[in-house]
């Protein structure tokens, strides 16, 4: 129940398994290099340089499309100095926009919350409540318990 | 009530020649509702990409499959041709050449585990109230 998202598009299967063929099909028809994937929050490119792919960075730096900087990361700090090739390529002027494709706050979210709510102010109506042995009537403590647990659980979760 | 794998997902994972009478437009979309060797909600496709089975690959697209289902783990046939390393590169090109093929779509399962998450959430507080209520007749029971 609590495995991980992913979020990985088929450029970043290809990548981080040294496809560098499938990487180079993908961009020529038009994939988007500049997804985020959610584990390490990288890009196609950014997950190249980490894993020192630098087969498939250079097809990926190749196409125009690929951006360089990820939020506040740059792709600058995870190449050696002394890689001349791609500290070449990646001198070279980007696009901005990245697109987010990691979790969302969705409507089916929304939902969710809403009826744990009404299901929590229910349990706080009603006369009283016992939890584990212990009997709470009518108090703050009857609305709180249900609300720390779910609170707990949905940490947990992200 | 206890699901069961229509015929052609069934003739496709034995592999059985009954599967090019079973295949229609109709029934080339469905998918497996159990887990066995592949996981729940696979296509035909993720079957015979993991099968390596090339000229089925390509007449199962041929027939109109949509290329981009997901399994319950989120994957579509093409990442999961990526990722399974005896995959030949021939599939891996008639799938990335299928048309209405989505390259963007991202293995997220987000929508599975908002539903495990619902079903606790949902229950727990019924469990809490009709426990509440058997205290309150027990205890005036008691007091009698």
């Amino acid at each position: 129940m609590w495995c991980s998202q992913q979020g990985k598009t088929a450029l970043h299967v290809a990548t981080e398994t040294n496809n560098a063929e499938v990487v180079d099909e993908l961009l020529n028809l038009k994939a988007n290099p500049n997804l985020v994937e959610i584990g390490h929050g990288d890009t196609p490119l950014f997950a190249a340089l980490r894993l020192r792919l630098h087969d498939v960075a250079e097809r990926l730096l190749q196409d125009p499309r690929t951006t360089k900087v990820v939020g506040n990361r740059s792709a600058q700090e995870l190449v050696d100095p002394s890689n001349a090739k791609i500290l070449s390529l990646l001198a070279k002027p980007t696009p901005k926009d990245v697109v987010e494709t990691g979790p969302m706050f969705t409507v089916v979210d929304f939902l969710v919350y809403l009826l744990l709510g009404a299901a929590c102010f229910g349990i706080a109506n009603i006369h009283s409540v016992s939890w584990f042995g212990a009997t709470f009537e009518h108090d703050a403590s009857a609305f709180l318990i249900p609300v720390f647990c779910i609170a707990l659980l949905y940490s947990i979760r992200r | 009530m206890v699901k069961k794998n229509p015929a052609v997902v069934k003739a496709a994972l034995s592999n059985s020649p009954e599967f090019d009478k079973l295949l229609t437009s109709r029934s080339v979309n469905s998918c497996t509702q159990t887990d066995g060797d592949v996981p729940k909600k696979s296509s035909l496709l993720h079957i015979l990409v993991n099968q390596n089975d090339d000229s089925r690959v390509n007449l199962v697209i041929r027939k109109g499959i949509d290329v981009n289902l997901q399994n319950a783990r989120g994957n579509t046939a093409l990442i999961q041709a990526l990722q399974t390393p005896h995959v030949a590169a021939s599939i891996v090109q008639s799938l990335i050449h299928a048309p209405n093929m989505d390259y963007d779509l991202p293995n997220s399962v987000r929508y599975l585990h908002v539903g495990c998450d619902a079903y606790i959430f949902l229950t727990m507080p019924c469990c809490v109230v009709f426990s509440a209520r058997e205290n309150g007749t027990s205890c005036r029971h008691r007091d009698q």
